[in-house]
Formats: structure tokens, sequence, C-alpha cells
């Protein structure tokens, strides 16, 4: 409401003599303790936040911004700010949707923008040498310019970093055929706490034994800043070849994606949605504007009232989410697989006999041949479902999506119970999205709405738990892709169990001061992400 | 043409993008100039705009750190590109703007270049009535004139590299009906308009107007002022009464009904004004006309047409924030070079100065390559 008095927000300090010393080496103009720059480090994508935001509260500003420009400065950051015991946040784009970047011990953010070099690119052997601090659509075009692609496409593709995906172990939308980040990266450079440049060996495939990238991929910045890569290159694909197809059911639809990983196919995209994340792949314009619209548009079979209603009421609609969830239940959608294989990646001829035997593989388990039309649209919309985000927030409601991965046999129970868990409490629909040969991921998507924001996180959080303590009964990750962060921290320890032990006593060797990253993973203070739990009340 | 709009009602009427901005995962940063010159969050569209909804709703004063931010945007529009919602950024900094100059708020850079307009009728405070008089023949000084030729202050300020071969070439198409508009409002106000100043951009609109009046044609070799004499004026309640038209829709007809006398060889690569291409929309029927006057395919950038970077000359951000405008304009210098061309072609005084100083390849006006091509 305008002229709302906002809560104060509580700036923490650090000393003098950190800052200057921050000053004299990076130079004035790269240490920042402006408002507006710790405002806009303040938070991440972390829907909670944004509820917070929206009530007037920003919960967790940094102490000062510093923007170092290369490796050496990084470093020299790092161990300032460990002989001042001031704790360091590394920053990438902020686009992490679990608070990874939120400095709840106060502290520095490192923003790492300004190393976004490519060192080199190895056209021969196929390997790019990049710092971490490049955004990725940036990257991606100028490999593409010169015939290559990294085969990385988060959907956040537009708003992250090379420094971000390595340190949240990101999956992109082709994983199925290039994994993960972490099956593309060769070597890494990093700081460690105690500002010493260290590098991994360069390996000629994934993981290789002794090796610390295992250790430093998806450790979230709390075992030090990592300042560049070497990864994986392909050249650009030929060709193309895109098809859905339309199953009765989830169960049959996650049958024939487990047939083609166990027959040695790889997609370059397999997504299946459920049927109500049909509904929403389905509502057919190219535009992502207001979700009231597309989500209205997607429910044909309302009658035209009912539609004007939803479309103008939202949040009101949203505060009844098991009626909502129960009615578009009842729509015979059906379940929409998206399959796109490309060719000409490594020569040869694996992806047009790949294209033949899908469509067997799909009609075996029930699936009619919905031709390529739904296919080419996700494609040329891929993107586009993140900017509904806004239109949910602006009207007063929120959203968030989870990313849970198991092995194929639990995955539908797996599906089910979350879905009956969240049922009551918020509009909620899935899509299966990475896969692979023993299993996959599960990305639920809810959206719900309160009486006001302070009932909004409270509800939010009841959903995060609901929803979690489903997964680490049913033996799923916490996680699969959008790392564990401040959010789901608490989870995190709960599955660990007594290995969290462990956890805390390599953090402690790494760094023993816990100044980098505090409070991430459930390691080294703040609150193991319970502290925000009664903030927002 | 694109409907990108300034707000003179303040605020309120861009609450939506205001809102959807807050509440976006910062979607268009990659592809925003200010952002990628500066690697900071600070002035992402995301955060811009987050800081203008807390402005309107009183959660934060114009003043100081506000009101600074608020100069972090060229008016490219290219984050509107990558905006699903379409939203006006450029359109509602500028309103936050106008709400700070109106608060007294307005940055010291502001200021004084409003000053230096006020003094000189033009942002760079430089006697550029007098560089027209300078490079001008008399004869084309025609006040009365019914097609009247407006250069723009840019455009002024090296008049050998955009007035002199452009009224070339209007002689070697054998258009002789265009006079040189010859009063003090040498520039089109949009400075004004940049600095969030609506009642000075009325006053200098108005006085353009009456200058005008007897024009029943104008024409804007430079996008920048076509787009605030065509648009921005009207919106503003005091546009001249006659047509503005962009050069390529002028020239169209007299490239069409005449050969060039020869084609100027060498690769080069276009570099789209955002004024010309986004607000426009004449990015590609000013490739069409230019390409007959080239013995080469003409280039693009792996960023070009509506995705193409600015080159950092646009808003305020030249004069308020050089080192920002110097460094978009590397940015952009070393993706055109990427290209492989031996030379930038462009169609805007202000980008050519930008781009020129920026990398190493040589910058051309468009019309010097069309004066060379029709040259007798
Ligand atoms: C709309 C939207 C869509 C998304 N889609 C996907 C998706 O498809 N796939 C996916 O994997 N994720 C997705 N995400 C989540 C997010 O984009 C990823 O986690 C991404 O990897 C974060 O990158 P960033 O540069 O923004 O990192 P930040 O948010 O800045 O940081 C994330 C974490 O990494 C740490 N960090 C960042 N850089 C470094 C570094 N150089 N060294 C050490 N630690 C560092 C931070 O401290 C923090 O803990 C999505 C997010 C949004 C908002
Ligand atoms: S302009 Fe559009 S894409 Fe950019 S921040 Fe605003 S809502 Fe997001
Ligand atoms: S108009 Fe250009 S400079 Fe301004 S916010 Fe948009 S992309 Fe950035």
């Amino acid at each position: 409401m305008p002229g709302m008095p906002a809560p104060a927000t509580v700036f923490p300090e650090l000393p003098a003599s950190l800052l200057s010393a921050l000053r004299a080496k990076l130079g004035e103009e790269h240490v920042s303790t402006r408002e507006e720059d710790l405002l806009a480090c303040s938070r991440d994508m972390w829907p909670r936040s944004l509820i917070r935001q929206r009530a007037g509260a920003i919960e967790h500003p940094p102490a000062a911004v510093v923007w170092p420009g290369d490796e050496a400065q990084v470093a020299e950051v790092v161990r300032l700010a460990g002989a001042h015991g001031a704790p360091v946040v590394p920053f990438g784009a902020g686009s992490g949707v679990c608070g990874g970047t939120l400095p709840v011990r106060g502290g520095l953010i490192l923003d790492l923008k300004r190393l976004d070099r490519i060192l080199a690119l190895d056209e021969r052997d196929r390997l790019l040498e990049v710092e971490v601090g490049v955004m990725g659509e940036v990257l991606e075009r100028e490999l593409v310019r010169r015939g290559f692609s990294l085969g990385h496409f988060p959907s956040s593709i537009l708003c992250s970093t090379v420094g971000g995906w390595l340190a949240g172990r990101s999956a992109g939308q082709c994983s199925s055929r290039f994994g993960k980040i972490e099956d593309i990266v060769r070597s890494l450079r990093w700081v460690d706490a105690a500002g010493r440049v260290r590098e991994t060996c360069l390996r000629p495939c994934g993981v290789s034994p002794g090796s610390l990238d295992a250790l430093l991929l998806g450790s979230e910045g709390t075992l030090g800043v990592l300042t560049s890569a070497r990864l994986a290159v392909w050249p650009l694909a030929r060709e193309r070849w895109l098809r859905a197809f339309r199953f009765p059911d989830v169960d049959a639809g996650l049958r024939a994606m487990a047939g083609m990983l166990r027959a040695g196919l790889r997609p370059s995209v397999l997504r299946l949605y459920d049927e109500f994340d049909t509904l929403l792949a389905r509502s057919g314009k190219d535009d992502a504007g207001d979700p009231r619209e597309s989500l209205s548009a997607s429910l044909p079979a309302l009658a035209l009232p009912a539609r004007a209603l939803l479309a103008r009421s939202l949040p009101m609609v949203l505060r009844a989410p098991r009626l909502l969830n129960r009615v578009t239940g009842l729509l015979p959608t059906g379940c929409l697989l998206v399959v796109i294989v490309e060719g000409g990646l490594a020569g040869g001829q694996a992806w047009r006999l790949a294209a033949e035997r899908i469509p067997a593989l799909c009609v075996r388990e029930g699936a009619s041949d919905a031709g390529e039309g739904p296919a080419l649209h996700w494609w040329k919309n891929r993107y586009a479902i993140s900017y509904k985000q806004s239109g949910l927030f602006s009207a007063g409601a929120f959203v968030d999506t989870m990313e849970v991965a198991a092995t194929w046999d639990r995955l539908p129970r797996l599906y089910r119970a979350v879905r009956k868990a969240l049922e009551p409490l918020a509009f909620v629909m899935a899509h299966f999205s990475h896969a692979y040969r023993e299993g996959g991921s599960i990305y639920f998507t809810f959206a719900g709405a309160a009486e006001d924001d302070a009932g909004a996180a409270v509800l939010y959080d009841r959903i995060w738990d609901a929803a979690q303590a489903v997964v680490l009964s049913a033996g799923a990750t916490v996680s699969h892709h959008h790392g564990v962060g401040f959010s789901k921290a608490r989870y995190l320890v709960r599955q660990l169990g007594p290995a969290q032990a462990l956890a805390e006593h390599l953090k402690a060797s790494l760094d023993p001061a816990g100044s980098m990253n505090p409070g991430k993973l459930g390691l080294g203070g703040g609150g193991a992400g319970e502290a925000h739990h009664g903030q927002a009340r | 043409m694109s409907q990108a709009r300034s707000s003179p009602a303040g605020l309120g009427p861009h609450v939506r993008a205001l809102k959807h901005c807050t509440y976006c995962p910062k979607l268009c940063r990659f592809c925003c100039p200010t952002a990628e010159a500066e690697r900071s969050e600070t002035v992402t569209p995301w955060f811009k705009m987050t800081l203008a909804e807390l402005t309107r709703l009183g959660r934060r004063a114009p003043a100081g750190g506000p009101a600074e931010v608020f100069q972090h945007c060229l008016g490219c529009l290219h984050c509107r590109t990558h905006c699903r919602h379409q939203n006006d950024v450029p359109g509602a900094l500028l309103a936050a703007r106008a709400v700070a100059l109106e608060a007294g708020a307005a940055p010291p850079a502001t200021t004084a270049l409003l000053e230096r307009f006020r003094a000189r009728g033009n942002p760079w405070g430089e006697d550029l009535a007098a560089a027209r008089s300078a490079a001008v023949p008399a004869e084309l000084l025609v006040p009365e004139a019914q097609a009247v030729l407006f250069p723009g202050c840019q455009a002024l300020r090296a008049p050998a590299r955009h007035l002199t071969p452009l009224l070339g070439l209007l002689a070697a198409l054998g258009v002789e009906h265009v006079g040189v508009f010859s009063g003090p409002e040498v520039c089109c106000g949009a400075p004004l308009w940049q600095a969030g100043d609506l009642q000075g951009l009325r006053a200098h609109g108005r006085a353009l107007a009456q200058r005008l009046a007897p024009a029943r044609t104008i024409l804007c070799p430079c996008p920048t002022c076509a787009w605030v004499l065509g648009v921005v004026l009207r919106e503003a309640g005091c546009a001249p009464s006659g047509q503005v038209v962009t050069l390529d829709a002028f020239l169209a007809p007299f490239l069409r009904a005449r050969e060039p006398a020869r084609q100027v060889p060498g690769r080069w690569v276009f570099h789209d004004p955002c004024y010309l291409t986004r607000y426009l929309e004449r990015g590609e029927t000013t490739r069409q006309a230019l390409q007959g006057a080239l013995r080469e395919p003409l280039l693009e950038s792996a960023w070009s047409g509506q995705d193409a970077a600015c080159c950092g000359g646009g808003g305020l951000v030249p004069h308020s924030l050089p080192g920002v405008a110097r460094q978009a304009a590397a940015l952009r210098a070393a993706q055109l070079e990427a290209s492989g061309a031996e030379g930038v072609v462009t169609a805007c005084p202000g980008c050519v100065r930008q781009l020129g100083e920026a990398g190493p390849l040589p910058v051309k006006d468009w019309v010097e390559l069309l004066a060379e091509a029709y040259a007798p």
C-alpha cells in the first residue's frame, strides 16, 4: 500500500579497517556500502524472500558488496575477510531459489560478475576455459557464434552464471543428453577459505577418484570461491526431431521414459507433464504474461463464467486449493511427453535410430502420437514459463518449485504422495524433465495464497515442511538441481543424519574460521535454515 | 512504431510494469547494456524497477541513491526484446527521474546538463548554430521551406561526417526542395525528456513547433530526433504539425529511381541504433536502402536487429556516467569486430561517435557510404 511504513531494514556493519583495506586492493569503485547496492544483493529468488519483500521486509542485507576484477583479487578479498572474521558470500547472478546468497550472518557479498572472460576455446579438443561470472546466455551465444554449444540450458540461462551452475550442481533442459553441469565440467580453479588459489586436475571424463571436483561441485560457496572452469563443448546440432505423445497417466509415461533410457537412447529433451502441468503446457499462446489468463485459458472444459472468475481473482481461488486440484483433476487431458532428439552432435546416425524407436516405445505404453506441434511449441517457449512468476506475485499469490530425484521404482509413489500432502495447501502440478538410466527428477510447482503476506509466509513454510517430510520418508533426494542453500538446509541435515557430523568436520577443516557462506547446506551457523521459521510471523 | 512511452503522470501509469519487474527473476538482465557494463545487480532492469517501485510505495525517498540509480539506463529498450510482459522499463525510469527532479532530488550531473541546455539549447553547451551556419550554404537555410531537414545536435557536432555528405547525397539524387532548419533550437529536446524535465520539454517543443510550422515534411536523419519530434512531443501535446519522416523512408523513392554511380567496397557490419530499430522499427528498411550502395553483402553481428546491444550513447549516460558509456561502447565494438567486418556502418550520429571512440574498426554514418556511392 502506498505510504505504508515498512519494517526498518537493519544493515550490518564491518570494521572500517577491513573496508579501507578492501578499497586499497580493489579500488574505491569496487567496494560499496551504499544502501542501494546492499539492497540489490539482499535476496536471491527464494520465493519466501519475495513474500517478505512484498510485506516490506528486507531481512538479510549484507554489510558491503565487493567486485573483484580477477582471481588474484578474489583471493585478496577472502584473505582480508578471513583476517577480520567477516563472512564472505559468493554471488553469481542471484537467481538461486533457496536463499543460497543470503548473508544470514552479514558480511560481504563477493560479486563475481567481473570475472567473465572466455579464456580459451580449444576447438579440436572441444574444451572451453571460462571464468565463473559470465552470464549463461551471453556465453552460449558466443559459443554458437563459433559453432559450438555447452549443451547446458537451465531455464534460468538468461539470469544465471557459470559459477552459480557449478556451485549448485545445476541441470539444463537437455540434461538427459548432456548430463548435469558436473558431467560437463573437466576441471576447476578456486580460491580456498585461506585465500589460496587452487586448481583441480584436468580430466577427460566425469569426476575421477580422489578429485576434489566432487566436493566443490555443489558446495554452494561454503568451502571456497570458484573462479574458472574447463568445460566440454559440443558442435552445434545439425538436425532436430521433435515429437509429442499423449499418455493415459503419469505411470505409463514414466515407464516409456525409463524404457528409452534403458535402451540406451539419449534424447536431448525428455519431459513428461502430469495432467495438471499438461493443461498449462497446452495453454497454447506464445506468451507468458498473466498467469491468471493462461490458467483460465488452459481449462477449456470450464464454463466461461468460471474461467472469467478465475482470471479475475486468482488469489481467492488459490485459497481453496483442494477444490482447484480436484476440479482440474477431473479434466481428461492425459499426460504430455515432449521428446526432442538432436542429430549431428557427434556424427553418425544414432539420432535417426532413436527417432525411429521412440514412437514404438511410447505406443507400447498406451500413448497416442500428438505430432510435432506441442513439442515445437515447447521448444519455442522453453524459457517462457519463468515470466509467469511475476504475475502471480503481483496478484498477491506466490509460487515455488521443488525438484527432487529418485529411482524409477520410487518416482510414481513419491509423485502421488507429495501431491496428496500438498493438495489441501496449494494448487500443485509436476513434470519429469531430467531422466537418467536409473531414475529421474520430479519438478513440482505449487501456487498458493493467504489472507495477507504474514499468512502467506506461514503457509509457504507449511507447504515445504509437508512436501519434504514425504520426500525424506520416500528416500528421495532433498534437491536435484536447485541446490540446498538456506531454505532446504534443515531437510538436508535430517537426510544426512549422523553423516552431517562428517560434513561439519570437513567444513571445519577446510574453512576453520567458518567465514565461507555460513548457514548454507546446514554448515557454519545461521541456524541450519531453521532461523526463517518464525521470522515472518 | 513501438509503443514505448514516457509518462508525464508520475509513476502511477507504470504500476503493472513496476510490480512485474520487482517479482521477476531478472530475465532480461543479460541484454541490459548498463548491467553488463557495470556487472552490478543494482543497475539490472529488475533492481532499477524495484527501486522505482519502492519509491512509488513511499518506502524509499528518491533523493540520493535512488535518483542516481535511475540514471543508469540508456533508454535502449533492449530489455523489452526479452520481456514477455513487454514492460517499458526506460519509460518507467524516465518517470522516476521526473519524480526525483520534481522533488528537487536530481543528481548534480542532471542539474548541470539542464543548465547547459538552458544556456545553449543543447546538452553539450556548444554553439551548434554557428557550426550549422559554417557547414550549410546560406541558400539552404530557408525558414519557410515546406520540407525541412532537422539535423539534430549530434550531427551538428561533426557536420563534415553527417550533414555535408547528406547534403551532397540529396543533391546527387536530385532532391532540390529540402531546406535546412535554421532556428536556434538545434536539439530535438531529447535530453530534457530523458532528464525528466517535462516542463522544459514542453516549452522547448512549443518553440520548435512554432518554428517548424511552415514545414509539411520534417526530415530527421537522426532516429532519436525522429522519435522525439514524431512521438514524444506529440504525447506531450506540443508536436510540430508537419509529418516527421525518417531518412530511409524519405530516400526510398529516390534510391529506387537511380542506380548508384559505384558500389562502395569492403566488408561492412551494420550497427542498429536503438531508436532506429527498437523504437521506430526502421532497421530493416535502412539495411535494404544501404545494401544497394555496397559491393559486399552487409554483415551482421551475433547481436543484431531487435537484439543489437546499445553503443552506450543513449539517455543521459554519456553526460552523467561517461565511464559506463565507454564500457558499453567497448562491449558493443567487440561484438561488431567479431563479425569479421572491416568497418562499421550505422545510421545515427551519436552511435558513430560512441563506436568510433571505442574500437579499432572505422565507423561510418550510412549517409557517408550512400554519398560515396551516388556521387557523380
Ligand atoms: C526462473 C528460474 C529458473 C531456474 N531454472 C533452473 C534450471 O532449469 N536448472 C537449474 O539448475 N537451476 C535453475 N534455477 C536455479 C538457479 O538459476 C541456479 O541455481 C543457478 O545455478 C544459480 O546461478 P547464479 O549465478 O544465479 O547463482 P547465485 O544465485 O548467485 O548463487 C547460487 C549459489 O552458488 C554460490 N555461488 C555462486 N557463484 C559462486 C562461485 N563462483 N563460487 C562459489 N560459490 C558460488 C552462491 O554463494 C550461492 O550459494 C532457476 C532459477 C530461476 C529463478
Ligand atoms: S523488463 Fe520484463 S524481463 Fe526485464 S525485469 Fe522487468 S519483467 Fe523481467
Ligand atoms: S532500456 Fe536498455 S539500459 Fe535501460 S534498463 Fe532496458 S536494457 Fe537496460
